[in-house]
């Protein structure tokens, strides 16, 4: 049977455009424009989903994208909200949360359990007794979650944008629209947004009978589209409100990542449900629901309404009813006498009947509504059954009063309160260049003049020559009920439609202790579900109220955190932004056959791949390679900063615990950086180029933010000193190995004899024809020479190396050699060996720092450490087994008698000394060489390692500061 | 010694992959031109490779006397300006410039060895920054998916340092031509990565890599 009124001025629907679809398997006529929700209305269907938790049959309440219990599958998209997503020709819906389909639910049995399933029940499950949690946790598993994802849906591209104006006005009803007039009228730039399909607002459906939309619509409409500096935006939600007036605007297929200088908040009210028995029936909807379904889909809602009401729209909502073929069978006042005027007297001359100080106790019905139980009020409000009676009719219409939809007033930081005379939360500060304008300000009858009041604000505020706006008071007195709440023997009388909550749960969440209104949302999850609380917080407020005895200002009211209304997953991914460092090297390393690993973001080689070789196979010889011949490695990761001016070298003399004023140009030395607290915080190599000018370079995650203190420290000191953070612009690469020296030698005109060219020392010449800085270091251990070049440079560098040294067998090396290598030298790996909190003492690292010195960062804190004993100790160890035994790894834990005594920090199987070797951070009184301890690896056993003096490979350095080739090799 | 060119662009790689007609500039092998189709996809969003062309900057108390010693047009703070030679000069701040040479000029091989002799508040700031140029008339819609920064706005003496797709970038518009043209500096180890996200978005909207030519080879702005 059709639902569908004949055509209607201002309807949203395209009767030339008829749409076929099936629901739940069964087929079903519409138009273009429909929702699926009107359209399955239209076709007389009436149950359109099942409730979260108890799964009783449910159908429209608002028909106001908030209708979270008509939530529809259509093959891999999920929880579509059937009141605002338009049906597609040919599409397949489903409802979600069935077992076995709609109809047959076989999850409804939950209904008959409700009394098993009191408030908290989540949390009482998993708490007691605890060896059912596990048990629990499935059950809820299997039967909770709404809808089914589907892991081969396609990623679909949502790419973010964003965008600018001078004005965003949220809400484009009356007062919106007004707004967006006055603001652009002005001169400013406005975007005004909507989430409904068209702008308009309650002026397109609210309208008390009167044929065709009111004037103010039309006249609106034709300002703001002559008006260019209005930009209108509908099927777009203003989905949260972060600093600076930052905006997120979700459309059908993105979020715009709105700036505006100013913001008007004119998002109207959410209709608030009655609490009565069963008021979750189909057919049970709020009053706003039915005239949209009607002005806006032109659909029938019933046959035959019982309204029950507080305020005078809903006698208008009667006379809509009326006028489009619905029986009113009474309308059910709250109050014992009407504010609704002229509408009240319509009312009387169709002689419908009207009964005062009575409220609907219970609706009646299994699957719709079939009739209503209607009683007396007291005169505290309650409701007195024993004088009730059963009116027939087959839908119950609601309107008992608002609340403000005012997440983002509450998220851009506006102090609401709540006015007594309107029953309402209402903004009473507000943030710089943020105005609310509308219902939402309490304004109802003069909605538009306050639009315009708040347009006028907002263009004044961002300096246009806007008029002078008049005062409008609030006017939305008797229009919100103060506990249109109704408590009943059989309860079922629903406070929370998202999560099933009914007035006991409530009741029982307060009685147990959760009396606070944060509380009782944690405990009760009244507000957390899909809707977030747009139905059900302002009458949670009301009752906990009531139970606690306050006014409902003094219990105050939760905030929504962004985004206050749900976003597809599919809008929030967007386009990924993930910045990736690579160095200069990159295509060389690839055509080496590198494995790359992360490092920081930075993208490094961990090894070259050799075909039929396995990875620790590779890094093995990549490792024996620098240790008999040549490697090459790129370092160009590690940060590089210049210092240049007067006081360059009393500049590293604070900054670094070393000794700088002495270095000699020419030369390169340590460098340790500590924090005030003492502890390691970063460590490099400084060079002297020139008297005043130094190039030093820090570890590979550390640039940045070993840059920013230096920057900071010398706004502080104001020393004569340039600072240049140089660590993209150059490529760097070591060359090490005891053939190393000849190897370069033949390509770069600087003299690399042991004479001209001491271990330490720093040079600048041509390497390759390029410009190069050459440092004679040695991190690995051996002969080495780092070298550093114009990052636009590096990859021919790199590859005249590789060409000078192939007779030599040079080979590339990746991270994990270099590790293993530094690691048989005991060179630690700041932020490997070290942790967050390691001090220099601590690492063995008393030979870095120049106590001596006059001052430098961390200085204070190591001399207070030095009076201390050790906390832990940096160790080095070895223990027995051959390669590819099974062995301790990093962060492992070292283990006494049960307890902690420390963590592995390094480890790896050595081939050059035939062991494993590692390095540890552990309790003071096991460091000393020979002790044994045990470590518990990653399976559980217990290994036991003894602790080794490191370094353990040229403990006296003769190989890297190799005078001849000879000595070298 | 290698004859081959001894300086390489970042997105070398990327280029080559397209097929790019390459020719040298400043010792760079440089993507000319993408295909017979690179006007038309410069008339909607094209990106080109421009990190060819020599760079330098300084900084320091003293830099903008220097500049002016040095007979450098001086640009407003966040500003740039056009040398009399067809040079890029950009204030990156009060006391911070960056120069780019055009293909025809040397006004960095001027400055370069001069900054090495310079006075006690004059430091030389090596800059190895990728540089690109995106062109067309729907670049404003990949520069709203990828900057917070309102570049509808930008005239053509500002100079914009902000992050884009996540990257720190200085930005100049720089029509070419007649048509909107922003120039993109960039650290050069992000380079890649930045390219492959604009270029992705630039595909999307219908355009794609071009020639250096479409930036190149037009007439120098007046």
């Amino acid at each position: 049977m059709t639902s569908r009124l004949a055509p209607l001025p201002g309807e949203w629907i395209d009767r030339t455009k008829p749409v076929r679809f099936d629901f739940e398997g069964k087929g079903y006529s519409g138009f273009a424009g429909d929702t699926v929700t009107s359209a399955l209305l239209a076709n007389g269907a009436s149950v359109l989903g099942r409730s979260f938790k108890y799964h009783r049959p449910r159908g429209v309440m608002s028909m106001a994208n908030h209708d979270v219990n008509a939530l529809f599958q259509a093959g891999q998209r999920l929880n579509l909200r059937g009141d605002v997503e338009p049906v597609v020709h040919g599409s397949a819906v489903t409802a979600v949360n069935t077992f076995g389909g709609l109809e047959n639910d076989r999850a409804r049995l939950l209904d008959k359990l409700s009394a098993f399933l009191p408030v908290g029940f989540y949390y009482k499950a998993f708490h007691s007794p605890r060896f059912l949690a596990g048990w629990w946790e499935g059950v809820f598993r299997r039967i909770t979650g709404l809808g089914r994802v589907d892991p081969g849906t396609p990623r679909i591209r949502t790419p973010k944008r964003y965008d600018f104006c001078d004005v965003l006005v949220v809400g484009a009803g009356p007062s919106g629209m007004a707004a967006a007039v006055a603001a652009a009228e002005a001169g400013a730039s406005v975007v005004l947004v909507d989430e409904n399909a068209h702008i308009g607002g309650s002026l397109g459906y609210q309208r008390g009978g009167v044929p065709g939309a009111p004037g103010d619509l039309d006249e609106l409409r034709g300002r703001i589209a002559q008006l260019p500096g209005i930009s209108v935006r509908t099927g777009t939600t203003a989905a949260g409100y972060y600093a600076d007036h930052w905006i997120p605007l979700v459309d059908a297929t993105r979020i715009t990542k709105m700036r505006a200088r100013a913001a008007v908040v004119a998002a109207g009210v959410f209709e608030q449900p009655a609490v009565f028995r069963n008021n979750d029936l189909p057919g049970v909807m709020l009053a706003s629901a039915a005239q949209r379904l009607i002005y806006r889909y032109a659909v029938r809602p019933m046959r035959r309404a019982l309204v029950l009401t507080a305020n005078a729209d809903g006698y208008h909502a009667a006379l809509d009813l009326l006028a489009n073929g619905v029986d009113v069978a009474a309308i059910v006042d709250l109050n014992r006498s009407t504010n609704a005027n002229g509408a009240a007297g319509e009312i009387a001359r169709r002689n419908i009947r009207v009964l005062q100080g009575h409220t609907v106790f219970e609706a009646q019905g299994k699957t719709a509504v079939t009739g209503a139980v209607v009683c007396a009020l007291h005169d505290d409000g309650s409701p007195d059954p024993s004088r009730a009676e059963t009116v027939a009719c087959d839908g119950v219409v609601m309107s008992v009063g608002y609340a403000p939809a005012a997440p983002l007033l509450y998220q851009a930081g506006a102090q609401m309160r709540y006015d007594e005379a309107l029953g309402q939360f209402v903004p009473a500060t507000l943030p710089e260049g943020v105005f609310a304008a509308g219902r939402v300000n309490g304004v109802y009858a003069q909605r538009r003049a306050d639009g315009e009041r708040a347009g006028l604000e907002a263009a004044r505020y961002l300096g246009y020559a806007a008029g002078a706006a008049g005062e409008v008071g609030r006017d939305g007195a008797g229009v919100n009920h103060p506990y249109p709440v109704f408590a009943h023997p059989k309860a079922k009388n629903f406070v929370d439609f998202d999560e099933d909550l009914q007035l006991k749960d409530l009741e029982h969440a307060a009685l147990e202790g959760f009396d606070n209104i944060e509380l009782l949302k944690r405990y009760s999850t009244i507000g957390m579900g899909p809707s977030q609380g747009k139905h059900s917080n302002m009458n949670a407020i009301r009752i906990l109220a009531r139970i606690m005895g306050l006014p409902p200002g003094e219990v105050g009211s939760t905030t929504a955190r962004p985004f206050y209304h749900p976003v597809p997953m599919s809008h929030l991914a967007g386009r990924g932004f993930h910045p990736r460092r690579v160095t200069a090297l990159h295509a060389r390393h690839e055509e080496h056959g590198a494995v790359f690993m992360h490092a920081g973001n930075w993208l490094r080689p961990e090894y070259y791949a050799v075909a039929g070789r396995a990875r620790a196979e590779a890094v093995r010889e990549e490792a024996t390679a620098v240790r008999q011949a040549a490697g090459l490695i790129d370092v160009g990761t590690l940060g590089k900063i210049e210092v240049h001016g007067p006081d360059a070298a009393e500049f590293l003399e604070r900054v670094y615990t070393g000794r700088y004023a002495n270095l000699k140009t020419g030369m390169t030395r340590y460098a340790l950086m500590l924090d005030e607290a003492g502890v390691i915080v970063d460590d490099g190599v400084v060079a002297r180029l020139a008297e005043q000018s130094f190039y030093f370079t820090t570890t590979t995650t550390g640039s940045a933010n070993v840059y920013r203190e230096l920057t900071r420290l010398n706004t502080m000191w104001r020393m004569r000193v340039g600072i240049v953070n140089v660590t993209g612009h150059y490529g760097a690469m070591n060359l090490a190995g005891p053939l190393s020296r000849q190897v370069l030698q033949g390509i770069t005109d600087v003299d690399l004899s042991p004479q001209a060219y001491p271990y330490l020392g720093v040079r600048e010449g041509l390497l390759a024809g390029v410009a190069a800085r050459i440092m004679r270091v040695g991190f690995v251990g051996e002969l080495g020479y780092e070298i550093h070049v114009a990052a636009d440079n590096a990859p021919h560098v790199w590859l005249a190396i590789m060409e000078a040294g192939r007779d030599a067998g040079i080979r590339p090396f990746g991270v994990e050699a270099q590790r293993l290598l530094r690691l048989e030298k005991g060179h630690i790996v700041i932020g490997q060996d070290t942790d967050g909190l390691t001090n220099p003492l601590e690492a063995g690292m008393q030979w870095a720092l120049k106590m001596d010195k006059p001052f430098f960062v961390g200085q204070r804190s190591v001399r207070i450490l030095q009076g201390r004993p050790l906390q832990r100790q940096l160790v080095g160890f070895t223990f027995a087994g051959a390669a590819g035994d099974s062995a301790p790894g990093e962060c492992n834990l070292i283990i006494r008698n049960g307890g902690i005594a420390g963590r592995v920090t390094s480890v790896a199987w050595s081939p050059a000394l035939g062991k494993h070797i590692g390095l540890a951070m552990i309790s003071p009184d096991m460091a000393a060489t020979g002790t044994r301890f045990f470590v518990r690896v990653a399976d559980g056993r217990m290994l036991e390692a003894q602790v080794a003096a490191f370094p353990f490979y040229d403990p006296a350095g003769e190989r890297q500061k190799a005078a001849t080739v000879e000595a070298a090799a | 010694m290698s004859t081959e060119a001894t300086r390489a662009s970042p997105v070398l790689g990327r280029l080559q992959a397209l097929g790019a007609r390459f020719v040298e500039v400043n010792a760079m092998a440089v993507a000319a031109s993408i295909d017979e189709a690179d006007a038309a996809r410069a008339e909607i969003v094209g990106i080109a490779d421009l990190s060819c062309l020599r760079k330098t900057g300084f900084k320091g108390s003293k830099s903008a006397d220097w500049a002016r010693e040095q007979g450098i047009a001086l640009p407003p703070v966040n500003g740039w300006a056009q040398a009399g030679d067809n040079s890029l000069v950009v204030r990156l701040g009060d006391s911070e410039f960056f120069i780019e040479d055009s293909p025809q000029t040397a006004l960095c091989a001027r400055v370069i060895p001069a900054l090495k002799h310079c006075a006690e508040g004059v430091y030389p700031v090596h800059r190895n920054d990728a540089g690109f140029a995106l062109v067309g008339d729907r670049v404003n819609d990949l520069m709203v998916e990828t900057c917070s920064f309102e570049f509808r706005k930008v005239g053509g003496g500002n100079a914009v340092m902000t992050t884009m797709a996540g990257v720190t970038v200085l930005v100049i518009r720089r029509d070419v031509d007649a048509r909107l043209c922003y120039r993109i500096w960039c650290d050069p180890t992000m380079a890649a990565y930045l390219w492959d996200t604009l270029n992705e978005i630039a595909l999307d909207l219908g355009g794609g890599p071009v020639g250096s030519d479409i930036v190149l080879a037009a007439s120098p702005p007046a």
